[in-house]
């Protein structure tokens, strides 16, 4: 009988020590510096347009008559120079960049709570429920966004709320796609079929299994939405169908640029700087966050 | 002359983590119209070795020593060069014959071009000589099929064709990487006895990689043991399956189930392979052989005869004299 | 085949009659209509509209009315401009849509199919990074920066390109058709060289190689077809974005095509001719999305088999 039976197992020197799902995530999304840096200066910018306005000379709507088209300079401290009635660039991109921002957070909010709902109903229910949910969204999704976001806006007439409700409205999709591919494979994991077993009612079920683990895939595609959100409400602003006087947007003011373009470039080329800028760095950290938590899915 | 003179080969990758050494020195020879296995565990290397010779591996793979065939070295060879080989006179043949396929061209496109562009033929003369391939290869009613898709065949079926392929230009190497693992146990057996019959009919030297102990034994006349990236024993089949004498072969054979026997556990090998991208000073199964010792830790043991039978090739510093070794008893 | 082309045709009846049935209430909405009684509408449109959609029926049979109208191609009429049709209006500017965008898009395919194969096949080197990082400035800026941008550049820094107007001749094409290009050549781009890459790292690659086959035969003949999967697979939701994309390109360089017609339409509100449009717009997509999928069946022989 050969001896190997009987020897003791020699340890092997240097295994590595275990890591976490979480913890593997974190590592990989910190090894990815654009991502980083991208996060750093979204929340500058974040900042630059939340605080900025409060702190600049002039406001976005005051009309300085001494300097109308100015170009970029250090007088009269319109350090972004002036449109043509005056007023100060540099505060009416900060105060636009609000808009833009605010409408992409505020219509991410929406498509994610329609999305979640609707994703997290058709994986639960399962079936025909299911079925018929999501043959809804592949119609949807053959459709071109921008059509529905013109239709609305031409018979809704264009209020900043509606604004909300039209983007979010048409950006739930991928979330409720990935929502119910989530609840479909959360249902039938052995811990869910455990509590089941013990007798734990539904409700509880989804609240403390189901919906924790759904937050981490719906933070990140919520990152990668506002990013969509923002370039849809610029460009619907860019046609002239989005938020109207006296408030601004990012979009709106390439147009008024566009619309100058000859006369005074920097009017279009800083809005667009500032927009260009923070759709890449969102994208940045969106792809960040989705290589980290699912390196294959790319 | 042999066919194949392998020297040193070594390879290893260079990958972001460090360089990975799949392979450590491994030498061998080949003759025309034999059969020789090589046998080792995932990660022994022996699928990296003879990808190497032909010229398979990633991007990021780097080979050293040499690889003698028909007077070229196939590890320097221009790659074009290697091409006029590669499917002429050396063939290999996968694992997977399900992905190893292109699902999306005809199976008489896939044999056809190796025929228009190894011997110029046309494409008539091509799909004829394609369906004498199927023929051989016992496929009934080849023509119809050699226009279908691989993913009309079954999986023994298409293992047939890989096989058919790779002998339409009647080479002298047909190099079989695992060719029976993916398929069911019967569908195995008909594959193997395909092999040697086709072996016996075209004359054609084969190298069959297995991690099956029985499949290399039922098919081989020569055998290589690999572990850690190293040739452990080297001998004809009968030597090495009744009277294995290197540790880790005796422990493989030990860990096979014997119907036979009446033990309540499974033997096994205990520990684990080699880390490839640290590979051990000494000789890499150190770590697990209970016959080791300090220098076995320090000095690589070369490659050399066995005292006890000069055909016998063994990879080990602790000698046995004759044998078998006094104290230790094999399986019958 | 057939079976499956017939299926995929069922399949897209249902979306293009959601499409109809919520243009058709939203019809409802428009002054004029049962629910809006502030805004004044011209006598003459007035009397177009109960004409082509007898507003005073009940409500199934003007839907009945609706979906005949469709059948028989006709989209409507303006709600502003009593002397046209929507047909009318749409053929004006169709032939033009379709120049720039064909011409954008057969550009597109080629340089950007090229370029991802060449990046592809030589990855990681000094050609493959820089495509790689004009693929992702395309896909980033948007497109209203960049023709703005380009128009700043090519007709008032340097004259060298008219504008202001638009005729269908190749001086006012020019950089429409380059900003298109531009959009979809960097998405195109970095899907085939993602997909080349995949696939010439897949067994049956290792097998042809294994043959002694060449890089070009090997490339063209075993690479491609697969290669193209999800190229083609992208082309469905590349049709959906050119529709946005073509309104922005003809606003912005005063195009008369559909996308400026949509757009002004819905600044006049004149909402009979975004509905037309809408569904016109609708029903090419989806018609465009089953044709992809033939495509796929075409291509690839597991689905067809």
């Amino acid at each position: 009988m050969c001896r190997f039976a009987d020897s003791h197992p020699t340890p092997s020197p240097d295994a590595p020590p275990g890591r976490s799902p979480w913890a593997n995530a974190r590592r990989r999304y910190r090894q990815n510096r654009a991502a980083q840096l991208s996060l750093l200066l979204l929340l500058l910018l974040g900042l630059a347009v939340i605080v900025g306005p409060w702190l600049l000379p002039h406001r976005y709507d005051d009309t300085d008559w001494s300097a109308l088209s100015q170009a970029p300079g250090w007088q009269g401290g319109h350090w972004f120079g002036t449109d043509d009635l005056g007023r100060d660039l540099l505060a009416r991109t900060l105060i636009g960049g609000r808009i833009s921002m605010l409408v992409g957070v505020l219509g991410t909010l929406i498509a994610v709570v329609i999305g979640v709902a609707w994703g997290a109903i058709s994986g639960f229910a399962g079936g025909k429920v299911d079925a018929l949910m999501m043959r809804l969204v592949d119609v949807m999704y053959a459709l071109p966004f921008m059509l529905f976001a013109i239709l609305l806006m031409t018979f809704f007439g264009r209020s900043l709320l509606l604004m909300f409700v039209a983007l979010g409205a048409i950006s739930w999709l991928d979330m409720a796609r990935i929502v119910r591919g989530q609840t479909l494979s959360l249902k039938s994991r052995e811990f869910v079929e455990a509590a089941r077993a013990l007798g734990v009612t539904r409700r509880a079920l989804i609240m403390r299994h189901i919906v924790p683990n759904l937050l981490g895939v719906v933070a990140v595609y919520a990152t990668v939405t506002i990013p969509n959100v923002i370039l849809t409400e610029s460009v619907l602003s860019f046609l002239g169908l989005g938020v109207q006087e006296p408030l601004t947007s990012w979009g709106v003011l390439v147009q008024e640029g566009q619309q100058n373009m000859s006369s005074a470039p920097w009017r279009l080329l800083i809005p667009a700087v500032f927009l260009s800028l923070t759709l890449y760095c969102a994208n940045f950290v969106g792809d960040g966050l989705r290589d980290a938590l699912d390196p294959k899915d790319r | 002359m042999p066919l194949l003179q392998v020297e040193e080969l070594g390879v290893r990758f260079a990958t972001p983590d460090g360089m990975v050494h799949a392979v450590n020195g491994v030498s061998f020879s080949l003759e025309a119209g034999q059969t020789l296995g090589i046998v080792g565990e995932s990660g022994s290397g022996k699928s990296q070795t003879m990808l190497a010779l032909m010229g398979l591996l990633a991007h990021n793979g780097q080979t050293s020593g040499q690889a003698w065939f028909q007077g070229q070295d196939l590890l320097r060879l221009h790659p074009r060069a290697l091409n006029r080989l590669r499917g002429n006179r050396l063939a290999m043949i996968f694992q997977d014959p399900m992905t190893a396929l292109n699902p999306y061209l005809t199976i008489e496109r896939q044999m056809s071009e190796v025929l228009q562009h190894h011997q110029h033929m046309t494409r008539r003369g091509a799909r004829l000589r394609a369906i004498e391939l199927l023929h051989a290869v016992r496929i009934a009613d080849g023509a119809a099929r050699l226009d279908m898709y691989p993913h009309q065949f079954s999986g023994g079926m298409r293992q047939r064709v890989m096989i058919a392929m790779a002998l339409l230009c009647r080479p002298q190497v047909l190099i079989a990487d695992e060719p029976s693992t993916a398929l069911d146990v019967t569908v195995q057996a008909q594959i193997l006895s395909l092999l040697r019959e086709l072996q016996r009919d075209f004359g054609t030297a084969i190298v069959l990689i297995s991690h099956d102990l029985g499949v290399v034994a039922g098919l081989c006349d020569q055998v290589i043991v690999m572990y850690g990236g190293r040739v452990m024993e080297q001998a004809t089949a009968e030597s090495l399956f009744y009277r294995p004498s290197h540790p880790y072969t005796m422990g493989l054979l030990a860990a096979l189930p014997r119907l036979d026997s009446d033990a309540a556990t499974l033997v096994s090998i205990p520990g684990e392979p080699p880390d490839p991208a640290h590979p051990p000073r000494g000789c890499p199964f150190a770590a697990r052989c209970n016959q080791a010792d300090e220098q076995c830790q320090t000095l690589a043991p070369p490659l050399a005869p066995a005292p006890h039978d000069p055909a016998v090739l063994r990879a080990c510093h602790r000698a046995w004299e004759t044998w078998p070794p006094a104290g230790e008893r094999q399986h019958a | 085949m057939p079976g499956y082309l017939l299926r995929r045709l069922l399949g897209a009846i249902p979306t293009i009659l959601v499409v109809v049935s919520v243009c058709f209430l939203m019809l409802q909405l428009a002054p004029g209509g049962p629910f809006d009684s502030e805004r004044k509408v011209s006598p003459e449109v007035l009397a177009n509209l109960q004409a082509k959609y007898h507003l005073d029926q009940p409500l199934y049979r003007q839907y009945g009315y609706y979906l005949n109208n469709l059948l028989h191609g006709d989209l409507g009429v303006s709600f502003r401009y009593a002397d046209w049709s929507v047909n009318a209006l749409v053929a004006n500017a169709l032939p033009v849509s379709a120049a720039v965008g064909g011409v954008a898009m057969l550009l597109s395919l080629l340089i950007g199919l090229t370029l991802g194969i060449v990046a592809a096949l030589k990855q990681n080197s000094a050609l493959d990074y820089l495509l790689m990082l004009l693929g992702n400035l395309g896909s980033a800026v948007p497109s209203f920066v960049i023709g703005p941008v380009l128009i700043l550049l090519f007709c008032l820094w340097r004259p060298w390109l008219p504008y202001g107007q638009f005729s269908l001749s190749p001086a006012y094409m020019v950089l429409p058709v380059v900003l298109l290009t531009l959009i979809n050549v960097s998405t195109l781009g970095r899907v085939m060289r993602g997909s080349l890459i995949e696939v010439m790292s897949s067994p049956f690659i290792r097998t042809a190689r294994a043959k002694g086959l060449p890089l070009a035969t090997i490339v063209l003949r075993h690479a491609l077809k697969p290669a193209l999967m999800p190229v083609v697979t992208l082309l469905g939701p590349l049709a959906v974005s050119s529709v946005a994309q073509a309104v922005l390109t003809e606003t912005l360089f005063a195009i008369p095509g559909l996308g400026r017609l949509l757009v002004n339409g819905a600044l006049n509100r004149d909402y009979t001719l975004v509905l037309g449009l809408v569904i016109l717009i609708a029903i090419a997509t989806v018609l465009f999305n089953l044709l992809v999928d033939i495509a796929y069946a075409l291509l690839d022989p597991r689905i067809r088999y």
